[in-house]
């Protein structure tokens, strides 16, 4: 394709672009990147636009081509209440993630808020953790019978909050998503100029006009970038709304996917895929605003040459309003759903007829791992988040090194394409794959193995280590490619022995992230996995479907111990801060 | 690599562990003559690859008997939702893609594979022994029953308010919303086949009279996808009562002491749905001889006493009630509610055709959008 593309430009031009007619070794390497890329990235959609356009399963003979799914689909009588309910809820959990990200982003990173370090740490938590866990444990504090809610009722008659509905479960959402929103604005508020605020303080400006004309007005960007992460986050999410939704009858697109596509007794694959094609479309609206919003970021650019330390808002009367704050919201909401998913593991049951220190037991944990199968899903969870990551930043580096650091024509297309997975949700990443091999006889090997979740989670979390590669490589200067070149060395040997070095430490994080992103994964299992291929996520899954909610308990406290196990251990390794 | 490596090391233990006791292995008088030569074939075979909606712990007991007999062959199950089961298979079957061997599911599973003609004709030696109602249609052997339940929390529902039967339930949700309301659970029929098909067994059964009850208590009523959520909040007290609720959670957590205290339970006097399970070996299979076993090892009495150790209640008549430890099997329950009072969920063609305008009736009379 690209051939043809250079033939097709004028002689002059192709004259100065002559070089890229030959094949070295370096427009190998990146032509077999681009191809991945594109092969990786439309894999898994094509078959569903397909099925989108067909009016019976992809795998059945006679295949006739058809509007008919989409317009069944926009015609459903659930249809419209089934949108309005995913956009108030994304909208709602945006807002409430942003606001309280907001606050503490600035009350760690601007102010003398005391411990801060220490809140900073226990704030991200939620961000570890998989958010079918964090509503499981959500469920057993606020749900109508959790012991919160039961402890109030006791005291007070009425507990007077409700997660089965839009605004609670807009809530939890929102909650767990705030440490998303907080890290974008620590990154930000670490890199704005205190020059700036000091300027509005000499002007006479008091701590707070600052805050609200200096401070925050600079954290626009930040707080853009994450809303749309999180709303996009919001729409695709399927745990909250299966968990809270469904029991009080509300509908949302995900579980609309769901249902017609894995539970319901007549799958209807055509609705499901045009489902699919329209939480694509609504995505890619967002991201293309998105760059739309944000072409103008020199305007936020503040970091100067000169070196300076920010200096922290005194809080003044309000640092002990502020600590009590924190500390009721870390205690509230991200220790005790915590304790109490814990507590669950090791007793036999909660209920509050029966004392819970009667129940204790280690039969759980037995359980899991008495089972070759349940202690298989937890051995190739690691194995995939390990290989898997380290494979999926190598990959996502060449991309962001093709994208950014070579001359290869429509290198910028490149970038384009890779944040095309953000607008996929995993669910639909996982059908997609399977369709393709499905389609493709020849790769049928791949299936029932582990290789093709890691090539699955590579494909949705490209973006995700593209967002932690790519900043690191702006920030090194082409004067170095230039140098290494003019010594006589190639694109290849430059960037493996010159950039690739230098952007370790966004390596690092870029593995960190793909780590944990990979461990806590489940949607695009659901489809994919096969005897031998289990992991945490789907085994999870189906202890809460056959209802062992103490086997869910315990293996999420396993997971939640692997992941503190290999935060601590990363950093005091490889010394990564994950996320700044 | 490493874990391939250790499984064959596992597996080859396994086997010269097991090869001795394998010899012995006699097979019943009224097992054909031939039959070592399927044996022989499963061996060759060496695997063999179940859909079903069984966790691997359910599928322990039977599998162990399988091994037992048979150690050479290694057993995989895959543990996947009721109507993935049949879209999996038949959509790597439609691809030519390696498959199923055996599925393990509902009646209504087997309907399109029926259709398309899927399933292998297998006349299992067992067959003389199981109930003619167990054998739905040439191919498909019911293994196991689900009987559908009243569960409650008996420190949330009074005495007083405990359901007789269907009729009684009704009854007792109306004149006491302040006890009920939004308090009671069952299965949603649009969201799973097992809600469905249950729910539409009982409305055949009951008629006009189980659409005005469905009237009555479906608003009233909280939707769940499955038996383990349900159950769990039961428990803590969230819902006080689940109406026509799986048995397989509450019969396995009630061997705690502790909880039978919190939970009480009934059968439903008026009519207890029978939620089948069947298994037919696939026309997609890369391992036929080796699925024919382990069909006839799950109709076996053996078999049917391991299933039992999963808490899968057995069906073959034989099997008394100190063969599986004290727990329910087809007969049993037969006992307690009486043949007249038995629905039996199971091969119903109407299934089929008739799923839109059930659902839409069904979510009328429940109030949903």
């Amino acid at each position: 394709m690209m051939r043809t593309e250079a033939d097709a430009l004028p002689t002059l031009a192709r004259e100065s672009t002559g070089v890229s007619r030959y094949i070295t070794r370096s427009t190998a390497i990146q032509s077999a990147v681009v191809a991945a890329t594109v092969i990786l990235v439309f894999a898994p959609i094509l078959p569903i636009f397909y099925q989108a356009l067909i009016d019976r399963p992809l795998y059945d003979d006679g295949q006739q081509f058809t509007l008919a799914n989409l317009t069944d689909l926009l015609q459903s009588p659930n249809f419209w209440s089934v949108a309005q309910n995913t956009l108030v809820f994304a909208a709602a959990t945006t807002i409430i993630a942003q606001v309280l990200g907001t606050t503490f982003a600035i009350l760690i990173g601007r102010t003398d808020l005391p411990f801060k370090s220490f809140f900073a740490e226990l704030l991200i938590w939620p961000l570890y953790i998989s958010s079918l866990v964090l509503g499981f444990g959500w469920f057993m504090v606020y749900g109508p019978s959790g012991f919160v809610t039961l402890w109030v009722q006791s005291q007070f008659g009425e507990a007077p909050w409700t997660l089965y509905s839009i605004t609670g479960m807009s809530i939890v959402a929102g909650i767990s998503q705030m440490p998303l929103a907080m890290l974008y604005g620590l990154g930000s508020t670490a890199l704005s100029n205190p020059q700036l605020e000091d300027a509005a303080r000499s002007c006479g400006a008091g701590p707070w006009r600052t805050l609200r004309s200096v401070t925050l007005p600079l954290l626009m960007p930040s707080i853009l970038y994450s809303s749309l992460l999180n709303f996009t986050i919001a729409l695709e999410m399927l745990s909250i709304p299966l968990i809270f939704g469904e029991p009080a009858r509300i509908g949302f697109f995900t579980t609309l996917l769901y249902t017609q596509g894995i539970s319901t007794p007549k799958p209807n694959y055509g609705l499901v895929a045009a489902g699919a094609l329209i939480l694509l479309a609504i995505v890619m609206l967002l991201v293309f605003l998105q760059n739309r919003l944000l072409r103008n970021s020199q305007r936020y650019v503040t970091v100067g040459g000169k070196a300076s330390r920010p200096k922290t808002l005194a809080l003044g009367r309000w640092r002990l309003w502020a600590l009590a704050f924190v500390s009721v919201y870390v205690v509230l909401f991200v220790i005790l759903p915590t304790a109490v998913l814990f507590l669950r593991a090791g007793v036999s049951f909660l209920s509050p007829f029966v004392p819970f220190w009667t129940l204790f037991t280690l039969s759980h944990f037995h359980d899991i791992i008495s089972f070759p199968a349940y202690v298989r899903s937890i051995v190739n969870t690691i194995i995939i988040s390990v290989v898997g990551g380290f494979g999926a930043t190598f990959f996502v580096a060449m991309i962001a090194l093709v994208a950014r650091r070579s001359k290869f024509p429509a290198a910028d297309k490149l970038e384009y394409v890779a944040m095309i997975p953000r607008s996929i949700p995993g669910l639909v990443v996982g059908i997609g794959f399977f369709y393709a091999l499905v389609l493709l006889p020849p790769l049928g090997w791949l299936r029932n193995t582990i290789f093709v979740l890691m090539v699955a989670y590579t494909m949705r979390y490209i973006p995700t280590g593209y967002g932690a590669i790519s900043p690191a490589l702006v920030q090194i200067s082409t004067d170095m490619d230039r140098s290494a070149r003019t010594t006589g060395a190639d694109w290849w040997t430059t960037v493996r022995l010159v950039i690739l070095p230098l952007i370790r430490p966004a390596l690092f994080s870029s593995f960190a992230l793909m780590f944990i992103h990979f461990f806590k994964e489940y949607s695009a299992a659901v489809f994919l996995f096969a005897p031998g291929s289990e992991v945490i996520g789907t085994t999870l899954l189906q202890f809460w479907v056959a209802g062992d909610m103490g086997r869910v308990a315990a293996l999420s406290t396993i997971q939640i111990a692997v992941t503190v196990a290999f935060i601590y251990g990363i950093r005091k390794l490889l010394g990564v801060k994950i996320y700044g | 690599m490493d874990r391939r490596a250790f499984m064959l090391g596992t597996g080859a233990a396994i086997l010269a562990a097991g090869s001795a006791r394998a010899q012995n292995a006699a097979f019943p008088s009224y097992y054909p003559a031939d039959y070592a030569k399927i044996v022989e074939a499963a061996k060759k075979e060496g695997r063999l690859l179940i859909y079903s909606s069984m966790t691997t712990d359910q599928w322990s007991g039977v599998v162990a008997r399988f091994r037992e007999l048979y150690p050479t062959i290694r057993v995989e199950t895959l543990d996947l939702g009721t109507s993935e089961i049949t879209e999996r298979y038949l959509a790597e079957r439609g691809s030519n893609s390696a498959t199923a061997d055996l599925l393990a599911t509902g009646p209504e599973g087997f309907i399109e594979p029926q259709r398309r003609g899927e399933l292998v004709d297998y006349a299992s030696p067992e067959r003389a022994h199981l109930a003619p109602w167990s054998l739905p249609s040439p191919g498909l052997y019911t293994f196991a029953i689900d009987p559908v339940l009243f569960v409650w929390n008996k420190a949330v529902l009074p005495e007083n308010l405990v359901p007789k039967s269907f009729e009684d339930f009704v009854a007792k949700v109306k004149a006491n919303p302040q006890v009920f309301n939004k308090r009671i659970t069952t299965y949603g029929a649009d969201t799973g086949a097992y809600g469905y098909t249950m729910n539409y067994a009982f409305a055949k059964h009951h008629g006009e009279k189980a659409w005005r009850w469905y009237e009555e208590i479906g608003p009233m009523t909280r939707l769940e996808r499955s038996s383990g959520p349900m159950f769990e909040k039961v428990t803590t007290g969230e819902y006080a009562m689940a109406y026509l609720s799986g048995s397989g959670s509450p019969w396995n957590a009630l061997r705690d002491p502790a909880r039978a205290k919190v939970i009480g339970w009934s059968f439903i006097a008026d009519g207890t749905p029978m939620m089948t399970r069947s298994v037919g070996v696939m026309k997609g299979a890369s391992n036929p001889n080796a699925a024919r076993l382990m069909v006839d090892v799950m109709c076996s009495l053996e078999g049917q006493k391991g299933l039992a150790k999963g808490q899968r209640t057995p069906v073959r008549p034989d099997v008394s009630a100190a063969d599986v430890g004290g727990a329910y099997t087809y007969t049993e329950v037969v006992k307690q509610v009486g043949e007249a009072n038995i629905i039996p969920v199971g091969y119903d063609a109407g299934v089929e055709t008739n799923y839109n305008s059930f659902i839409a009736r069904w979510r009328k009379a429940y109030g949903i959008g």
